[in-house]
């Protein structure tokens, strides 16, 4: 089960069945469809991760599947490492990307052979847009530093030696500060839901507490209550 | 796969940043990576991260935002919110500060109406402070309720959602006092807090009513812009130095959010 508290959605980390892992191995293409449900969003954020366009990443995301499909429907995969195999595989093609060094995709005999990636339902789209609303509303509510090195970081991707830069700061604050950000939004995420949701009308909406016990219909003792523990779960992890 | 029985969460977190964007060399990358494979809490954690810069990366990219959430999503505007120059930190602080001044207060007169020597002298005060109520007259300003107002021609506010607009229209407030009210031509103050920002009075154009009623109609200008905006509106007979963040006896506020989108 994710860490990320927000929303309904989860996602299992227990490996796929071992029957499911035979399968793809063989090149079932059934098989494979349920690998990718599984770790596409991984595979596409090492390369969004190496500072790849979001097109080619995807493009580069689907070369990697199909490669693999293919192979193991030559018979070509012994043992198949999930997700191992695909994460060397586009780590491999990332870091060939940014040297120049494009591999070929999957092309000529191969064209005929499709592997859509799953399009994510309806109910899967509007849980992301919500966490999504979420996410900016969390950071609203980190300190001011915190927000420009995630803006620059994590948001556009910028390297740190940039951020750094652009800051007047060092590329060693730049990451701590990253770090830091990133566990402080974990921290939020992982307050209860009420708590969760009266801690950022104050610190990222900027609601009057009079307004918050208003909209939320609890009370002022209530109010403080979740306040409080919303601090000491904050400073769990330091204040810096 | 073993799942370790001493996490440290936020180190297993930032080794898997460092994995997704490169910064590890190719040995850190494959001790992490054989890490993942036999550990479920540091594949746990590459899997948390991988979704997490998605997520990131999602709110600066269009069209990463349309793949992952289907439809164009308005309201994300993430260089202006960020650009915000508020502290949260203070603000949770001056929150709890007003609980507790409150509480405070509470415990006081408890503490008070406790002592034996004093309870002829509660009874006293409890039953002059219900007397002088009775024969107070209504408050001068009571308490507002309001909702926004929506779809009429010349409003042309997002049909259908009340409370969001796009730019060029004209939100459309009205707030009516919960008990009548003594000032017959109360002064009417708007203040709007852009994405969480601090409160900037507003220049709006308010109607007074018949029933004590207030309709503010306030532009919904490019300088405004999209976003989720407080709108909080002060009632009283003099609003001189008044604090648009503070209730006070002198003035009625009224707080809610407008939300203003790119596209309807």
């Amino acid at each position: 089960m994710s860490t990320n508290g927000i929303g309904s959605r989860s996602r299992e980390t227990d490996a796929l069945a071992p029957a499911t892992v035979e399968a793809a191995r063989i090149g079932n293409h059934a098989a494979w469809t349920i690998v990718i449900t599984r770790y596409q969003v991984l595979i596409l954020s090492i390369f969004l991760g190496h500072a790849i366009a979001h097109a080619r990443a995807k493009e580069m995301s689907q070369d990697v599947w199909l490669k693999l499909y293919l192979r193991a429907r030559e018979g070509l995969i012994k043992i198949l490492n999930l997700p191992g195999l695909p994460i060397r595989e586009a780590r491999y093609r990332a870091l060939d990307e940014l040297r120049g060094q494009r591999r070929a995709g999957p092309t000529a005999e191969l064209d005929s052979v499709t592997l859509e990636s799953p399009e994510p339902s309806l109910e899967e789209q509007a849980s992301r847009k919500s966490e999504l609303i979420q996410v900016r509303r969390m950071l609203l509510a980190l300190p001011k530093r915190q927000r420009q090195v995630m803006l620059l970081a994590a948001v556009r991707g910028t390297p740190h030696a940039e951020v750094a830069q652009t800051l007047g700061i060092s590329t060693a604050r730049s990451k701590q500060t990253l770090s830091d950000a990133r566990a402080r939004l974990r921290r939020i995420r992982q307050m209860p839901a009420p708590i969760r949701e009266v801690y950022l009308s104050i610190t990222a909406d900027g609601l009057s507490p009079h307004a918050v016990v208003e909209r939320q219909g609890i009370s002022r003792a209530t109010l403080h209550d979740h306040l409080l523990s919303a601090k000491q779960l904050i400073q769990q992890g330091g204040t810096r | 796969m073993t799942r370790s029985s001493n996490p440290n969460t936020s180190g297993r977190h930032d080794r898997a940043w460092a994995f997704l964007t490169g910064s590890l060399d190719s040995d850190q990358a494959d001790t992490f990576l054989s890490d993942a494979e036999s550990n479920t809490d540091t594949l746990e954690a590459l899997l948390d991260t991988g979704e997490e810069l998605l997520q990131y990366r999602s709110l600066s990219d269009a069209h990463l935002r349309a793949d992952r959430v289907g439809a164009h999503v308005d309201g994300l505007d993430v260089d202006r919110a960020l650009a915000a120059e508020h502290d949260p930190d203070q603000r949770l602080e001056a929150a709890l500060a007003d609980g507790k001044t409150r509480a405070t207060a509470w415990r006081r007169f408890r503490r008070f109406t406790r002592r034996p020597a004093l309870g002829i002298t509660t009874v006293l005060i409890a039953a002059a402070a219900t007397f002088f109520i009775a024969v107070q007259r209504p408050a001068p300003v009571p308490d507002y309720t309001g909702a926004w107002r929506n779809g009429t021609s010349a409003v042309r506010a997002v049909s259908g959602d009340f409370g969001t607009y796009v730019v060029g229209n004209e939100a459309d407030l009205v707030i009516r006092p919960v008990a009548p009210m003594t000032s017959s031509s109360p002064e009417v103050r708007v203040y709007l807090g852009q994405n969480g920002g601090a409160l900037a009075p507003v220049i709006a154009e308010t109607e007074l009513g018949r029933a004590q009623s207030v309709r503010i109609l306030l532009p919904v200008t490019s300088e405004i812009g999209p976003g989720t905006h407080r709108v909080v509106v002060l009632v009283g007979s003099d609003l001189d130095g008044a604090n648009p963040e503070a209730d006070s006896p002198h003035w009625a506020r009224f707080e809610t959010t407008m939300q203003v989108v790119e596209t309807r």
